[in-house]
């Protein structure tokens, strides 16, 4: 498997020099601007779609009126053209798969779980502290909306309970934004500095007011036997059990629901099944062994798809 | 750029659609996307199988209102990397490609600039070659 990155030029070109007997590619704008190109070649294209933009930008227009009325649109027209070229389009969620389908006549659409968490210990009890971790960085939308509105709405109340409260927000973003009294900025960190990060922590927040498609950040979390506090978009395409809920979420989209989900888990109980469950989940459904059985089924579907 | 000269839309770095009568143009290689009212569409249907300036005007029905403005639509389209001359590959977009007479009413074209975020390169994680995907740029 050879992987090629567009702005290191000419990825049609390269791509072709290997002689691929099947060529994946990701996202919509380069696949609209490659298929065409490798097409000639001969061989099964997949569309790896991240998720459905368009989607996306219709929930974030509610919020945003910078961008622009025509933007969803224009976003569904180039995936339009992604999900009906390929031979076989790729998504993380089961729901999103139905969508496709239905929004694009004649797709072929498979889902396949995107993420293969590493192995993480259990944690053996609750963390000294309130420390809160976001994970994500500010260039994708939903981040920087979630973020701002967490602490402009949520943040204040949080302090006036729990003035030993932090929030480390990790990820990239200006460093030189005025960050409020108890918010700490790490930046882009190592991978061992995360988990040890994530260890130490009582909550993993993801307020999320609009997205698509699964949630890495949640799935993070999880994976350290980190209780998660997050919104419907947090968790979409996870597993809900009868009630609605998914192991180790709390679900919060009001205010006082973010407040009283976060005190909540100052109860060494439930912040204990939280974790158990929550990391059990990942461990079975997001394993590396069932990121490869995806993969291979995908990859049989592509060639089968082909003949 | 003489008239006789035949354009087309510069597919497959661009495409479009129409809705109703009002079409969303997308230049793929720079992430902008163009929106045309009903009028300016009429217009830019004729550039969906190759078309020469000249033959555009001779199906106009009122040649007299566009013949001042052709040149510099024309122009500012190709400087927009929206059309170009046709190399041979091309078919008809959508397969829309009017035939009929039509009528210049104005030609205005809406630039946006949001989407490049997004149909550029990866807007989220970065790739590493060696590495592969994803994985935590060092601190």
């Amino acid at each position: 498997m050879h992987l090629l990155v567009e702005s290191q030029g000419d990825a049609a070109g390269r791509a072709a020099a290997l002689g691929p007997h099947l060529a994946i590619i990701s996202r919509p704008g380069l696949f609209a601007r490659l298929e065409p190109r490798l097409r000639p070649l001969g061989v099964p294209i997949v569309y790896w779609a991240h998720d459905l933009h368009f989607v996306r930008l219709g929930l974030q227009a509610r919020f945003h009126s910078r961008l622009a009325a025509g933007a969803p649109q224009a976003m569904r027209l180039v995936e339009a053209q992604c999900f009906t070229r390929a031979d076989l389009a790729v998504l993380p969620t089961s729901d999103e798969t139905v969508r496709a389908r239905v929004e694009f006549p004649g797709a072929r659409v498979v889902a396949t779980p995107y993420f293969a968490m590493p192995d993480q210990p259990l944690p053996a009890g609750p963390p000294v502290g309130e420390r809160i971790v976001f994970v994500g960085g500010e260039h994708h939308g939903p981040n920087r909306d979630g973020v701002e509105w967490f602490l402009d709405a949520v943040w204040p109340g949080i302090r006036d309970r729990s003035p030993q409260a932090e929030l480390v927000v990790v990820g990239r973003w200006h460093r030189a934004r005025p960050w409020p009294s108890g918010v700490h900025y790490s930046g882009v960190i190592a991978e061992a500095e995360l988990d040890a990060l994530l260890r130490s922590a009582r909550v993993g927040i993801a307020p999320l007011r609009f997205g698509a498609g699964m949630k890495r950040k949640t799935l993070h979390y999880l994976s350290h036997g980190l209780p998660v506090v997050g919104t419907g978009f947090a968790v979409e395409g996870l597993e809900t059990d009868e009630s609605g809920s998914v192991a180790g979420v709390l679900l919060a989209e009001t205010v006082r629901e973010w407040e009283s989900a976060i005190g909540s888990l100052a109860d060494p109980d439930l912040w204990m099944r939280l974790s158990r469950s929550g990391h059990h989940y990942v461990q079975e459904a997001f394993s590396m062994q069932a990121f490869r059985h995806g993969l291979a089924s995908v990859l049989s579907e592509a060639n089968r798809v082909s003949d | 750029m003489d008239r006789s000269t035949a354009l087309v839309i510069n597919h497959p770095s661009v495409i479009f659609d129409v809705q109703g009568d009002e079409a969303v143009i997308i230049d793929l290689t720079t992430g902008r996307y163009f929106r045309l009212d009903p009028p300016s569409t009429a217009l830019w249907l004729r550039f969906a199988i190759p078309s020469s300036p000249e033959s555009v005007l001779e199906s106009c029905r009122t040649p007299g209102a566009l013949r001042p403005h052709l040149d510099d639509i024309v122009a500012d389209l190709i400087g927009r990397g929206l059309l170009r001359v046709p190399d041979g590959t091309e078919s008809a977009p959508n397969g829309a490609a009017p035939s009929e007479p039509w009528e210049f009413r104005g030609f205005a074209l809406e630039e946006f600039t949001d989407l490049e975020d997004i149909l550029g390169l990866d807007p989220i994680h970065e790739v590493d070659p060696e590495k592969g995907w994803p994985h935590a740029a060092p601190g």
